[in-house]
């Protein structure tokens, strides 16, 4: 006969999730799962619009990372269109996906993750947020104020607004750049520069004290997918696809958006509404994937800028790289390489080209658009009819391809730190931690009215309450 | 600077008037030293806007009150309890700012109460019907502290 723990809601990640732990007879942890407990249906109800609604539509998909499904959503308009964008185009496109990879990966690591960084996974939940972190550190949650802020006014600058900007359109983007625009961005970056390396400076300093964390927080093998572009370097709008196993060996390269269909099943699992994607050749579990952060640093070969780039070689020298707690890190090398990399991208001679859209009709039946949101590979794939229609969608997110992952993640954590004699807050958060680690965006549209409690249930044999924890 | 938040998701009915209220102020009243910023819900990187602010008026519906009245109180740090990104209290923002900071500008909550909160983006008569009042009692608000600031 088997126990349970319910820890639900999962508090401090984008949505609403469950983690369910199934104790054995002797107390060890026989399984555990993340569930997903929302529906959304954007794929149903978006069939019968126009095709060139998407990008806007499915921006509505995520209050924190619209950008992102802006940009997957117009490329595979782009391909409907049978259009190749302007240069500038795509470069502008480029700097706002950066933009939403940085203040998306400083929301996570300042707001979300930082507190038990800062406080220690066994602190007291009263203090383990972002009020106990203003008081212990306040530079750290100044810099976090600072690096999502600037972020957050790059995208505000370049769309008009911070959320849902409906800047990026299909064939380009509706607007070029200013002179005035371009310097106001650029005015803000050494500051965020500096900031984000004081904070790599500080994650480094912290990393001894999580060494047991570091072992079991989805520290095991799996394949790795990311955009590189045609040197193998770090790419986030645009590129191939690439997959890498634990060794680092190349499994996929050069793979095209269209190859897609070829490389990733979607498995359906009865306890979640979160599809579990994974490498088809090698079937279901055997094909785990890990996208995001971590999976960028590890399929790339190097990155073009060059203090993250420095950054990832002394990465690359971590042996326990696989280890799911190193998305934090990844996640601040990114932040630093968004700096840069839209530093670089403004001061081009061309940024400030009025030539920045493509007009055309539908000239194709299907289009498929790939971009790296903050969490991962995202893929957006229509099809229309002969009236730009949309028949079909079908959308795969960071999120689900990290499903399988993080629900090995969670049983390998709870095995470490979850026994069926006791409860403590400190193991059940570490099982919520791992799951942070991936930044799970279970899309925040839906909102709990008031403060989300956590409660936990130990649950005997026959449905009794053993034990139980709230916050 | 004075700054007006105006909070409120635009397409759930009378949900939208903070947002309307602050973009109204916005248009009618063009100063360089007011600042208007809009948004679905409070998130901490205002923080650092509020400790710039000298004062600060923050615009939403209520649910409880009765609709169509608008009603203003000042803001303290009292009962600043939850910082969050998914549900943030103007007072924590505020004691935020105090705590990193050290600012403290003098703030109010002017509420409008709602009645129809469903999908649309028309506001109910009441509630319509508030949206220049509101919009005046921020003025008189924003002219009251300039006054005394003078």
């Amino acid at each position: 006969m088997t126990r349970e723990i319910t820890i639900n809601p999962v508090t401090r990640i984008e949505g609403h999730g469950k983690i369910t732990i199934q104790l054995a007879e002797d107390g060890s942890v026989a399984d555990a799962k993340f569930h997903v407990t929302q529906l959304r249906g954007f794929e149903k109800f978006a069939e019968g619009r126009p095709f060139h609604e998407m990008p806007s539509l499915m921006a509505r998909i995520c209050g924190i990372c619209p950008v992102s499904h802006l940009i997957a959503s117009a490329k595979a308009c782009d391909a409907l269109l049978g259009v190749r964008i302007p240069p500038t185009a795509a470069a502008l496109r480029r700097v706002m996906n950066l933009a939403q990879i940085a203040q998306s990966h400083a929301l996570s690591f300042f707001y979300l993750s930082a507190p038990d960084l800062l406080l220690g996974m066994d602190s007291d939940p009263n203090q383990r947020n972002l009020f106990g972190m203003l008081s212990a550190n306040p530079q750290l949650a100044r810099d976090g104020v600072t690096l999502r802020q600037t972020g957050q006014q790059i995208i505000e600058i370049l769309g008009g607004k911070r959320i849902h900007p409906g800047w990026i359109v299909p064939g380009g983007v509706s607007e070029p750049l200013t002179a005035e625009k371009r310097d106001k961005i650029l005015a803000m970056l050494p500051n965020a520069i500096a900031i984000t390396q004081q904070a790599i400076h500080w994650f480094k300093s912290v990393i001894p004290r999580f060494s047991e964390e570091i072992k079991v927080f989805a520290n095991f093998p799996t394949l790795h997918m990311g955009t590189v572009d045609r040197r193998g370097s770090l790419e986030t709008y645009d590129g191939y696809l690439r997959i890498v196993d634990a060794e680092g060996n190349i499994v996929e390269d050069r793979m095209t958006p269209e190859d897609y269909v070829a490389l990733i099943e979607e498995a359906v699992e009865p306890h979640s509404f979160l599809k579990s994607p994974y490498y088809k050749p090698r079937g279901y579990l055997d094909g785990m994937l890990r996208v995001g952060p971590l999976s960028r640093l590890l399929v790339a070969d190097q990155i073009n800028t060059p203090l993250a780039n420095a950054e990832l070689q002394a990465f690359r020298q971590i042996p326990e790289r696989q280890s799911s707690f190193y998305y934090h890190l990844a996640r601040l090398i990114e932040i630093l390489h968004a700096w840069e990399e839209i530093q670089r991208v403004l001061n081009t001679p061309d940024i400030l080209s009025e030539h920045v859209r493509a007009y055309a009709e539908p000239n194709a039946f299907e289009g498929i658009g790939i971009s790296e949101a903050p969490r991962g590979t995202l893929m957006h794939h229509y099809k229309i009819d002969k009236n730009g229609l949309i028949t079909y969608v079908n959308l795969v997110i960071a999120t689900g391809h990290n499903n399988l992952a993080m629900n090995a993640g969670v049983k390998q954590v709870a095995q470490r730190f979850v026994h069926g004699d006791r409860l403590s807050e400190g193991m059940l958060n570490r099982v919520e931690a791992v799951i942070r680690t991936f930044d799970p965006c279970l899309s925040c549209s839906t909102h709990a009215i008031g403060q989300m409690p956590l409660h936990i249930q130990l649950i005997g044999p026959n449905g009794e309450i053993l034990d139980e924890i709230a916050r | 600077m004075r700054l007006v938040i105006g909070i409120g998701n635009t397409l759930r009915g009378d949900d939208g008037i903070g947002v309307a209220v602050a973009q109204h102020i916005a248009a009618q009243h063009s100063t360089p030293d007011l600042q208007v910023v809009t948004c679905q819900q409070l998130t901490p990187e205002l923080i650092a806007l509020i400790s710039q602010a000298k004062q600060v008026i923050f615009v939403d519906a209520s649910v409880t009150q009765p609709s169509g009245s608008v009603q203003a109180q000042p803001l303290d740090l009292d009962g600043a309890r939850l910082l969050s990104v998914h549900h943030t209290a103007p007072s924590a923002l505020l004691m935020a700012a105090k705590v990193l900071y050290n600012a403290q500008p003098p703030s109010t909550l002017v509420t409008i109460g709602g009645q129809d909160f469903g999908f649309t983006e028309q506001f109910s008569e009441p509630v319509a019907q508030a949206l220049p009042r509101a919009a005046q009692l921020i003025m008189s608000l924003l002219e009251t502290q300039s006054g005394k600031a003078h």
